[in-house]
């Protein structure tokens, strides 16, 4: 697989998942989720699946200080919007991914213990887009993604309109990626002031 | 990274496909992607016969509906005979999901009426089986079943389960119940083409 080089870059997730140390899955239920995981997952690495992930980041870091791991199965996240609005469901799924924490799928529990579906809820009515929360101790941030200070280059609107009507040429169609993953490294980049973190 | 998993996942096939997305939006340069049982079981947050089965039929049903071709990631529709609320669906459609990129309502919604990836996962379809794959551009489809009813259990494993889970357990009774747990899974995979059947075949 040829993705980008800044992918390597990019901050590793590191968390807990007590239900693959039960299962004798991962040695001390250790799982890291790299950018690459996801956007594998995702189908395609954008500023929304890009911010997903670093709200994911935060919103850990916050949650669990002290070199605590976060826990996996154990955390609560919100959506202000509707599963169908926009983007959230792309964002969603992502947070999924990294957080175990589904709406109605994956594991149900073995008596009452590791069940990760209600884990996910939208039409929450938190004050910001989205909101994470420890299911032990019920602390909770929330957090806000706003990239539109990264700007995109301006070539990218047109190259997109040409790609998509099939009228691009090679030249275009590998402009159009190109340009498309640099503004994704820049948000990356710029992670400290796309995304805001507040305790609640 | 993960510290340490069997070592079996590390000899099980993978599954490659082309995601056109991809391609287009410039993250893959060839649009190829491949993903392990490792992958799996991280996502999934835990390596089980229903983890298992579910990877099996999903690389046995991309075998069949593309033959030479690389399979096309969210070209495929899934649909399941029970509900989300089932135990066992509700983790297999997540595995599948992973793979194809099939979501019932979350997921990408699509450039101009390209390369959408919801609505393609459906529940509560009448069929025999467990698992129907069909591909959205010709209509073909295949149809599994997964009986893993030949591959015992071992007799302690039950026992040692309800200790673990009462926090009665000794530290060897944990260890012994996750080497039996994840024997039973290797079991599966080195016998997979007895426990999985086609039902259904169609050509439209």
């Amino acid at each position: 697989m040829n993705y980008p080089t800044f992918f390597d870059n990019t901050p590793i997730i590191t968390l807990k998942d007590p239900l693959s140390d039960v299962l004798g899955t991962f040695e001390e239920g250790i799982v890291q989720f790299s950018y690459l995981d996801i956007v594998k997952s995702a189908g395609h690495s954008c500023p929304t699946v890009s911010g997903a992930y670093l709200c994911t980041l935060k919103a850990l870091d916050a949650l669990y200080t002290n070199g605590l791991t976060p826990m996996r199965g154990d955390i609560v996240v919100s959506f202000k919007s509707n599963a169908k609005e926009g983007v959230t469901g792309v964002i969603a799924n992502v947070v999924t991914q990294i957080t175990g924490a589904t709406e109605h799928t994956g594991f149900k529990g073995l008596n009452g213990r590791f069940a990760r579906y209600n884990l996910m809820d939208f039409n929450a009515n938190i004050g910001a887009e989205m909101s994470f929360k420890r299911k032990d101790t019920g602390k909770t941030v929330e957090v806000t993604y706003n990239p539109s200070s990264v700007a995109g280059n301006p070539k990218m609107q047109e190259l997109m309109g040409k790609l998509l009507q099939g009228a691009a040429t090679p030249e275009e169609k590998k402009e159009f990626g190109e340009l498309w993953q640099s503004r994704v490294e820049a948000i990356f980049k710029h992670a400290d002031e796309v995304v805001t973190v507040k305790e609640v | 990274m993960i510290i340490n998993y069997p070592t079996f996942f590390k000899t099980r096939p993978t599954i490659k496909l082309q995601d056109p997305l991809q391609k287009f939006l410039g993250t893959f340069q060839d649009g190829i992607i491949e993903f392990s049982y490792l992958e799996i079981a991280k996502n999934a947050g835990h390596s089980c016969p229903d983890v298992t089965g579910a990877y099996l039929m999903t690389l046995k049903a991309l075998k069949a509906l593309y033959t030479d071709e690389l399979p096309l990631r969210g070209g495929i529709k899934v649909s399941f005979n029970k509900d989300y609320t089932d135990d066992i669906t509700s983790v297999m459609a997540d595995v599948v999901s992973h793979i194809t990129g099939a979501t019932l309502s979350l997921g990408f919604r699509g450039v101009e009426g390209q390369y959408q990836r919801t609505n393609l996962l459906e529940f509560n379809v009448p069929f025999e089986g467990n698992i129907k794959f069909e591909r959205v551009d010709n209509g073909k489809s295949v149809t599994l079943k997964y009986d893993l009813s030949s591959i015992p259990i071992d007799p302690k494993q039950n026992m040692l389960m309800a200790k673990v889970l009462t926090g009665e357990a000794t530290l060897g009774e944990e260890i012994d119940f996750e080497v039996i747990w994840q024997h039973r899974v290797e079991r599966i995979f080195n016998h997979a083409s007895e426990l999985i059947e086609f039902v259904k075949v169609e050509e439209k």
